[in-house]
């Protein structure tokens, strides 16, 4: 150690000094900061966005509180404008003119789109609803369209059509110029103001926010009184954030367990991993503590040398652990919302928590043990941590020296007990990351498999429609007779959807009647079975729950003035709280004569899917055949979870690097000697590796089933906010390869950050060290 | 000094070669010839030839910073010379990897140090036990010949004590035992005496004679002047990273 002179500034000079003279210590810690600091970041993000995602984008958007809809012919523009003064009312934008229409891909292509029309000049017109452009521009001119999608949705209508016009009966053909995202829900598309005298709006909207808008109830009191002095038919309507809302929570719900079972992993593992650098940092500094108080230093300078030595990496790290941070978490979180409608802004709150936070906790880790060692005689400080103490598993190492274990590798198993509470906290960070491998690869492989249960991946190759009427051509079985004879083919089903009446609802209930080979198109079933034989119906859970059904139970469906009943046989994965599939038999029934709308088809093992669907194509151009392409509607949480994952088993590789390096620098002469004796290169990356490889075997053991616990935890959760059942069958997801692959993770992780400082330390020089006392 | 510890002494290395040079039996076993050293713009070592042969005691001395101790460096593998050659038992210590180096050491020297450097967490007899475990010699014989080594040495009733709790010959002591285990053709002292009182110097010094009268081949490094006439045969003289001076002793008493 360089002489430090006792003067005015020796706290600085000391600190300086150390920063100086340890400057791959300083690295190593500045670098476990700013991963920690990241970690924190994306960690707490991941927590405050769970908790808002819905107001945070509402907010962001100036969200209306009301949409309401207003008779053109029973008030005029200038009365609506009035109501912006209204009492209660604190911003409001229109009126606009609107109108509901029905809108098809280009002509005869695609499905029909019943869609509301609002012509509005800008995207930020007015106080409410400013509305989140995301792609393309807004339309300047008659002949132009901008859709209403969640960023990064692929527009709606058969996929591989072209989707760039919009046509509807009676309508001028429309150019998709850009897409947009209103998150009140205030249209479905938008034109130029200029082109809504074409369209003969049928209705006016007025966008309104008020001062108390909490409840439904209120909601619609505000309502009242702003429309007070309108006349009484002018109000055709109106839509209520609270039920915006509750749409997009009941599809956001899913992702929030996720969000925050991940947060809290995340800043656990950053918090352990600076407790366990920084003090690991001090306390390997005990003998130079002890020096600087032989020479004059007074307990509390020394703390204030060790506080301000770590305070270097520290706001260093966090100064770039922070902004790195905010670049993965961000588009991670925009990217897993968006799809969903929602936004989760990393809240600025977030980026002070951890701005202040992070150097903070590195701060008080600090002081701790230099306050400890402070208190110390210099002696004592100077020998800490060199002479063996009572319980420090010296009889442990007693054992392993006898056994007959390879020496390097006994050795190395009893490197652990040596330093008991930094072993622990590495332990403690390779725990959390093989708590997050488990976790997050059941997630994946079990959203993976629901998913696939709900999309029929597999199963469905084709989807065989028709749109409207059709002049020439195959009818509907003829098609499926000519599809049935195609090459390749496997199987067919039929499918007609029709609204019904169901005796105790009084809601229309949609049904979806399946024939043919429906029981080979993948149809997952809960409970009870799939369609077998006539007068029989499969509900999603969301459906039974809803009407407090259960199999066995007959429901009356009326439809066209004839009724059927039919028995329910089983419970579907998936599906809406309004519809449920039935026979064909009972569709003949209720609709005699009719044909089957649509077709899924199955492609024979082996198949070329391409030319399969070429030849189904050219049986009829009027049917339209599109290759079964579900996309990922669990692509939000794929993304927490890989980013996650990789981030976090970072972070504990790293702590275990740190430990090794401080472990190896705190051993230098114990290596120095044992090198001596003739231990080899290979033999001292042996004994590390496995000082190490013991916590990931450990770290393993406790983490799967930690893992697996989080998992069982988090799954249940799932299927409540979706208002699903889910089979066991898509549950057992961890195989026993998989098992032990991810048991092993743990020592992965270990192994990964002992390796570079287990063949640094193989490779240093002796000659020195073993001079030295 | 019985015949356990003489086992150690002499001719035999723990593979059981020779201890005497490829060259000849009456060949130095060891060899510098025109060795240089550098360390950066330094010469720590200029051009040293130094031959010893089996059986001799040398003791090098001279003035803090002369390179005696990175001479000794050189013969233990622990360093590589600039130029030169280094042999010892004929191998080229210059041209041995890092895992030859850590062989030769396991199996040709035995190493005694100034502070001990003796590992804290292990009692004496697993600290001497472990030169001959790292060669895989199972635990149980290994601790067998340590305890034999130990008990040569006086101090078997310390078997079971940690470094922290021994006195300064106590550990000086384990550690020749621990140099011994192998049972090296060549024993190596960097400053045997230096952190010892003058009681517990003495000791050491008896010890390293009467291996050295029991044929063993000693090299050590000293500064002072009594352990050199005690237990050297040779005495050379380093200063500047030369050999300004040897000379044959006559041990005193």
């Amino acid at each position: 150690m360089s002489a430090v002179r006792v003067t005015k500034g020796p706290v600085w000079r000391a600190s300086r000094a150390a920063v100086k003279r340890r400057k791959v210590q300083t690295f190593v810690i500045g670098l476990v900061v700013a991963l920690s600091a990241m970690s924190a970041v994306l960690g707490l993000g991941l927590l405050q966005a769970s908790t808002g995602p819905f107001e945070q984008a509402f907010g962001q958007q100036n969200g209306a509180h009301a949409v309401a809809s207003f008779d053109t012919a029973e008030v005029s523009e200038r009365q609506l404008a009035a109501t912006a003064h209204a009492a209660g009312v604190t911003a409001a934008s229109g009126p606009f003119q609107a109108l509901g229409v029905s809108m098809q891909t280009g002509p005869d292509q695609g499905d029909t789109i019943q869609m509301t029309v609002v012509g509005r000049p800008q995207p930020g017109a007015g106080d409410v609803d400013q509305v989140r452009l995301w792609k393309g521009r807004w339309p300047s001119a008659p002949g132009e369209i901008v859709l209403d999608e969640p960023v990064g949705r692929p527009l709606p209508g058969p996929p591989g059509r072209d989707a760039s016009t919009l046509t509807g009966p009676g309508l001028p053909a429309f150019t998709i110029v850009g897409y947009a995202y209103s998150v009140s829900e205030t249209a479905d598309a938008w034109v130029a103001p200029s082109q809504m005298a074409a369209l003969h709006p049928d209705h006016l909207e007025m966008l309104y926010r008020f001062s108390s808008a909490g409840t439904d109830a209120a909601v619609k009191t505000d309502v009242a009184k702003a429309t007070a002095g309108l006349p009484a038919e002018a109000l055709t309507g109106f839509q209520s954030w609270r039920t915006t809302r509750a749409e997009m929570l009941a599809k956001l719900e899913s992702l929030l367990p996720i969000m925050f079972s991940f947060g809290v992993l995340a800043v656990s593992v950053a918090v352990l991993i600076v407790l366990n650098v920084v003090s690991g940092a001090v306390v390997s500094g005990y003998k130079d503590i002890g020096i600087y108080k032989t020479i004059g230093f007074t307990p509390r300078q020394v703390v204030r040398v060790y506080v301000a030595t770590m305070a270097v990496p520290a706001i260093a790290g966090t100064v770039v652990g922070l902004p790195l941070g905010i670049a993965v978490g961000q588009p991670m979180m925009d990217k897993a919302f968006d799809s969903l409608g929602g936004q989760a802004q990393i809240s600025p709150l977030v980026d002070v928590a951890c701005l202040i936070g992070v150097p903070l906790l590195v701060a008080l880790t600090a002081y701790l043990p230099a306050r400890r060692a402070a208190g110390m005689s210099a002696i004592a400080a100077i020998s800490a941590g060199s002479a063996p103490k009572r319980g420090r598993g010296l009889k442990v190492q007693r054992k392993l020296a006898g056994s007959r274990l390879p020496r390097s590798v006994s050795m190395g198993l009893g490197l652990p007990f040596a330093r008991p509470a930094r072993s622990a906290l590495t332990l403690a960070a390779v725990i959390l990351g093989v708590t997050t491998v488990v976790f997050a690869n059941g997630l994946a492989r079990g959203m993976t498999g629901v998913s696939a249960a709900s999309d029929r991946i597999g199963a469905v190759t084709y989807d065989v429609s028709t749109y409207g009427a059709r002049p020439s051509g195959l009818d509907a079985d003829a098609m499926e007779r000519a599809m049935r004879a195609t090459p390749g083919v496997a199987a067919v089903s039929a499918q007609a959807y029709d609204m019904v009446g169901v005796a105790g609802m009084t809601i229309p209930i949609g049904v979806e009647y399946e024939g043919g080979d429906s029981a080979r198109m993948g149809w997952t079933i809960v409970k009870g079975h799939w369609l077998s034989g006539p007068n029989q119906a499969v509900a999603p859970a969301r459906f039974l729950n809803r009407h407090h059904l259960a199999l066995g139970q007959t429901l009356t469906i009326e439809e066209n003035g004839r009724t059927a009943r039919v028995v329910i046989v089983g419970e579907g994965v998936t599906g809406g709280d309004s519809m449920f599939e039935a026979d064909w038999s009972t569709f003949q029934q209720l609709a005699p004569g009719q044909k089957a709308q649509s077709f899924e088809v199955r492609a024979a093992a082996g198949a070329d899917r391409q030319a399969l669907a070429a030849r189904l194509r050219a049986l009829d151009p009027g049917w339209h055949v599109a290759v079964r392409d579900p996309g990922d509607p669990n692509e939000g949480m794929r993304i927490i979870s890989a980013v996650m994952t990789v981030v976090l088993s970072l972070v504990a590789a790293l702590g275990v690097f740190n430990t090794v390096l401080l472990n190896t620098r705190e051993r230098r002469r114990d290596l120095g000697m044992l090198k001596s004796v003739g231990m080899t290169p290979r033999q001292v990356v042996a004994m590390v590796v496995t000082s190490m490889g013991v916590l990931g075997l450990l770290g393993g053991i406790v983490g799967l089933p930690l893992g697996y616990g989080l998992f069982r935890l988090v799954v249940p959760l799932i299927e409540h906010a979706q208002g699903i059942d889910l089979p066991a069958s898509l549950l057992h997801v961890y195989s026993a390869p998989l098992l032990a692959w991810m048991f092993l993770a743990g020592v992965g992780i270990a192994v990964l950050g002992a390796l570079v400082p287990a063949r640094s330390a193989a490779r240093s020089s002796i000659s020195e060290v073993l001079r030295s006392e | 000094m019985t015949a356990t510890a003489a086992d150690s002494a002499g001719t035999t290395g723990s593979a059981g070669t020779t201890g005497s040079s490829a060259s000849g039996s009456t060949g130095p076993i060891v060899r510098l010839d025109n060795v240089r050293k550098e360390y950066g713009d330094t010469a720590a070592l200029d051009g040293v030839t130094l031959h010893i042969r089996q059986g001799e005691a040398v003791a090098v001395m001279g003035p803090s910073g002369c390179g005696k101790s990175t001479l000794l460096n050189l013969v233990a593998g622990l360093d590589r010379p600039s130029s030169g050659q280094v042999l010892v038992h004929g191998e080229d210590l210059g041209a041995l990897t890092e895992t030859g180096l850590a062989l030769f050491r396991r199996h040709r020297i035995g190493m005694i140090f100034q502070f001990f450097n003796l590992i804290d967490d292990l009692p004496a007899l697993d600290n001497v036990a472990l030169a001959a475990q790292l060669a895989g010699v199972p635990a149980g014989q290994a601790r067998r010949r340590a305890l034999e080594l130990l008990g040569e040495l006086g101090i078997a009733g310390r078997k079971n004590t940690y470094p922290a709790q021994l006195s300064g010959g106590e550990r000086q002591r384990v550690a020749v035992a621990r140099a011994l285990m192998n049972r090296p053709a060549l024993l190596l002292a960097d400053e045997p005496t230096g952190a010892l009182d003058s009681r517990s110097g003495e000791q050491v010094m008896d010890l390293l004679i009467d291996l050295n009268q029991l044929g063993q081949t000693l090299l050590m490094v000293t500064h002072d002047p009594r352990l050199a006439t005690r237990c050297a045969s040779r005495l050379v003289e380093v200063a500047d990273g030369r050999i300004v001076a040897e000379r044959a002793v006559e041990r005193t008493a």
